[in-house]
């Protein structure tokens, strides 16, 4: 697992669906578990702060091109 | 006649028209004017033209109905201007859009219509012919399908918006992505443009180079305006702006209000809706998306570690309580094996010893029961046998009756009886026979078996 977080909504679903599948296959042991869900937690955060929650520098950085 | 004091005074219908046509023919902006709208249907008669209007709103329904005529003496007058060819394909094609000049009269009989005077050829041009010209161009030149290509995000925040902050459409767009029932967050920015008439391709064409210049900073341009004839579509059936979104650098959103028809853009863009409203639904529904998908992601990973952190806790449990009781079965059973053993080797060796006791009492009891016969009859048989012989058998005879004697006489010595009758005495604690002094510890009460009797003591 790569450790910066994905800049992109598609690369961090992608890899979401990635710790499912690797979880529900039997290779995945006791120890990987706790990786992965600690990885899974810091994309869902990501994600969901990109989608709900205003970013006001952003917001800033827009109006002044008004 | 008698009137009738209540009757209301009226009056004959052609003073009423009288009176319309007064009012109407001298009103202001209607005569001499220009006009758009689509054509209806038409019905030449008489070498005069009759046209029906019609204006459609943004739902396709009618907005406005109006009969327009070319008197045959116009027509004469406009032909020489106009070439026939021209005039029939202008004004004779239902669902062409029009654009003519003329008066609004009130006639008493013919009622009120569109007195027609001129026609505008560039206008009048077939919207799908032209579609398909700029479309083959671009095809042409390879564009067609250049902005169709541009990856999309995922979920498009920021929104550079091509628009009119008069437009109906504008405010209406941002209010729905600022209320969307999911709690996402759009960014959208208004980009200034007009969006009918001449100055539709120049003006949306320089927001779409501003918002080029810009580009790092947005997902997405959307290009909206809602209402308004459809006749003003045609403003956007233009060559250059076409090439403008066929070439942008970002994926071109196109909601120009509209259900049935089309302008060139829809073809070009690379999502086309219908109106304004269905972009902001279109844009709301890729973040509901891909909320949806995280979050089912999410639930998934939390039931699987759930499920395998419970069952690798039961499977210790159960390890746990297994361990003391398998360890204590295999300590019980072999305890027990050994127990057997040890409680069954007395009588192992008691049974063998008794076994080998009664199997000599046996020979001994039959020998003295049996061989003196045996001897008795053997010795008469002897008598017919010769003396060496005789002699031989006697003294063989006499060797195993000897021998037996010994066997007699050991079985007996072994016998326990004839021991106890020796003066041997069987002593015994807790019931067992003692054969060593050092496993009697003084104080304890032991048996003492003899021959005739037993005997109780207590050891010092």
């Amino acid at each position: 697992m790569e450790n910066p977080l994905p800049d992109t909504y598609s690369k961090a679903i992608a890899e979401l669906e990635t710790i499912v599948r690797k979880m529900q296959s039997e290779d995945c042991d006791i120890d990987n578990l706790a990786a992965y869900t600690a990885r899974s937690l810091a994309l869902l955060k990501v994600c969901k702060e990109r989608l709900l929650k205003t970013d006001a520098e952003l917001q800033k950085l827009l109006a002044e091109l008004s | 006649m008698e009137q009738n004091p209540d009757t209301p005074q009226a009056i004959p219908l052609s003073e009423l028209n009288r009176r319309a046509a007064g009012a109407i023919n001298t009103a202001p902006g209607l005569r001499d004017q220009w006009i758009t709208a689509e054509i209806s249907s038409f019905r030449p008669s008489a070498g005069h033209l009759y046209i029906e209007l019609l204006e459609k709103d943004s739902n396709g329904k009618p907005a406005a109905r109006l009969t327009a005529q070319l008197w045959r003496y116009k027509a004469e007058i406009l032909k020489k201007k106009r070439p026939p060819a021209q005039m029939r394909e202008c004004l004779m094609t239902p669902g062409r859009h029009v654009m003519l000049r003329g008066d609004l009269t009130f006639h008493p009989v013919y009622s009120i219509g569109f007195t027609i005077t001129d026609f505008n050829p560039e206008y009048s041009r077939d919207s799908t012919r032209v579609q398909a010209e700029i479309i083959a161009a671009l095809q042409k030149e390879g564009i067609y399908d250049r902005n169709k290509q541009v990856p999309l995000p995922t979920v498009p925040q920021r929104i550079a918006v091509i628009s009119s902050d008069t437009a109906a459409g504008y405010g209406d767009f941002c209010g729905q992505l600022a209320s969307n029932p999911y709690g996402l967050k759009f960014y959208p920015v208004l980009f200034q443009a007009t969006l009918q008439g001449p100055n539709t391709s120049p003006t949306v064409r320089r927001a779409l180079e501003r918002v080029a210049a810009h580009r790092d900073l947005f997902d997405a341009a959307v290009i909206i305006r809602g209402g308004g004839a459809t006749s003003d579509l045609a403003a956007f059936d233009d060559m250059e702006l076409a090439r403008a979104v066929a070439l942008f650098p970002l994926p071109v959103l196109v909601g120009i209000g509209h259900e049935r028809d089309n302008t060139v853009l829809d073809y070009i863009a690379a999502v086309r809706c219908k109106t304004p409203t269905a972009v902001a639904e279109w844009l709301v529904a890729r973040g509901a998306d891909t909320l949806a998908r995280i979050t089912s992601a999410a639930k998934n990973i939390a039931a699987y570690v759930g499920s395998r952190t419970s069952g690798e806790k039961r499977n210790l449990d159960n390890m746990e309580q297994n361990i003391p009781f398998a360890a204590r079965n295999a300590l019980r059973t072999a305890t027990a094996r050994t127990e057997r053993i040890a409680a069954g080797l007395p009588g192992l060796i008691r049974g063998r010893v008794e076994s080998a006791r009664q199997r000599l009492e046996r020979a001994t009891r039959w020998l003295q029961s049996n061989a003196p016969a045996k001897v008795a009859r053997a010795s008469a048989r002897l008598d017919a046998v010769p003396d060496s012989l005789r002699r031989a058998i006697d003294v063989a005879l006499r060797r195993e009756r000897a021998r037996l004697d010994a066997l007699g006489e050991k079985a007996d010595l072994l016998s326990p009886r004839s021991v106890l009758a020796r003066g041997y005495s069987i002593t015994r604690l807790e019931g067992r026979a003692v054969r060593r002094a050092a496993a009697v510890p003084p104080g304890s009460r032991i048996s003492i078996e003899l021959a005739d009797g037993t005997l109780t003591s207590t050891t010092e």
